[in-house]
């Protein structure tokens, strides 16, 4: 009486454990995953697009200036050599030199600084946006592509790049 | 036959007018704030979540003191009117958020109070609006919010706005938030 309780017992058991498996495949095959190649995301992100027009306006004030400036000093050694210059006028032309590299400098930094900042800007946005494509979309992993190794391989019906694409601009534009 | 033509038209009309919605004031408040609604607009950007909402009209009135109505409809309808909060949503004080030396609390502070209707514009269609006035809600750190007030010239509204914000204090860089012509051209009327 007792063997026959404990074998069905244990034929309980291991039915349970058996739906208890099948529930975590099912499971495991529900999670969602995809990915997208983040180098196309951010070019065709219309954010980006923006910026890179402000930055090149800021770009081309930073080329007419230094190059105003070095036209200036190309102008100033040219009569320099077609003279006997003095010391002072060579002092002087010394300072306008220092002056023009200091310039240069500072100017080309403001410059790459300003598109750093427009880089974190832009990977901000597109991590945010992201983030709630995949919680509107039921993802549990959305991985970026860019080519270094990071998604070595993936099914190509796992691409939601032109999607993406899609949803981050029409999330920009405030829809 | 005439007589009949001209009934069939009165009734289509009164049909249209009893078509158009009226909200007391706190269905006309649930109204504006419901995003459904087309009105009020989120974005969260890292830590922060922007909301922009249009007030229409009959709202502010709906909200106000009862006095000369008319006169009061006609001062407001000169301009469009915009409620807009910067919320940081892991709270403290919003002011203080990652403090550097240009952008501390007090310049922050005078930046909303004076400055930051330059931070703000409509386009709609081809025109670009500029905003002509902000109010900053100061809170002294009861919210982790800066509440604003905005007003734009009067608008047409059989045209999509797209409002943008461009912040220059917490580094979110520019948002956008759109209001479509569908949902602007049917508001509701204040039922008093």
């Amino acid at each position: 009486m007792q063997i026959k309780r404990l074998v069905i017992t244990s034929v309980i058991m291991s039915f349970l454990s058996m739906i208890g498996v099948g529930l975590l495949l099912v499971r495991e095959e529900e999670k969602k995953t995809a990915f997208f190649m983040s180098a196309e995301v951010y070019n065709e992100f219309d954010y980006k697009k923006e910026l890179e027009q402000e930055l090149s306006l800021i770009e081309n004030d930073v080329r007419q200036s230094v190059d105003s400036l070095e036209r200036d000093l190309k102008l100033t050694l040219e009569y320099l050599k077609s003279i006997s210059p003095t010391d002072e006028q060579l002092t002087r032309f010394e300072m306008k030199q220092n002056y023009f590299f200091q310039y240069k400098q500072t100017e080309e930094g403001r410059y790459s600084e300003k598109a750093q900042e427009y880089y974190g800007l832009i990977w901000d946005r597109i991590n945010g946006y992201v983030q709630e494509y995949g919680k509107d979309n039921d993802y549990v992993y959305i991985f970026g592509a860019n080519g270094d190794g990071s998604v070595m391989y993936a099914d190509d019906n796992e691409n939601i790049t032109e999607d993406l694409i899609a949803y981050v601009n029409s999330k920009y534009a405030g829809e | 036959m005439r007589v009949s033509r001209q009934l069939y038209i009165a009734l289509i009309g009164m049909l249209l007018l009893s078509c158009t919605k009226q909200l007391n004031e706190k269905e006309y408040a649930q109204y504006v704030s419901n995003p459904e609604n087309g009105l009020r607009k989120d974005q969260v950007v890292g830590d922060f979540e922007l909301s922009a909402m249009y007030e229409p009209v009959e709202y502010i009135l709906s909200l106000e003191q009862p006095g000369d109505i008319e006169t009061r409809r006609n001062e407001l309808n000169e301009y469009e009117h915009f409620q807009f909060r910067i919320k940081l949503n892991t709270g403290g004080n919003i002011l203080m958020h990652n403090e550097t030396s240009e952008h501390n609390e007090v310049t922050r502070i005078n930046h909303f109070s004076f400055m930051c209707h330059q931070d703000f514009m409509i386009i709609s269609d081809a025109d670009t609006s500029k905003c002509v006035g902000a109010i900053y809600s100061r809170n002294y750190n009861l919210t982790p919010t800066i509440d604003l007030s905005l007003a734009f010239n009067q608008l047409e509204k059989d045209e999509n706005w797209q409002l943008i914000y461009t912040d220059q204090q917490f580094n979110l860089g520019r948002t956008k938030f759109l209001f479509k012509k569908e949902y602007l051209s049917d508001l509701p009327e204040f039922k008093k």
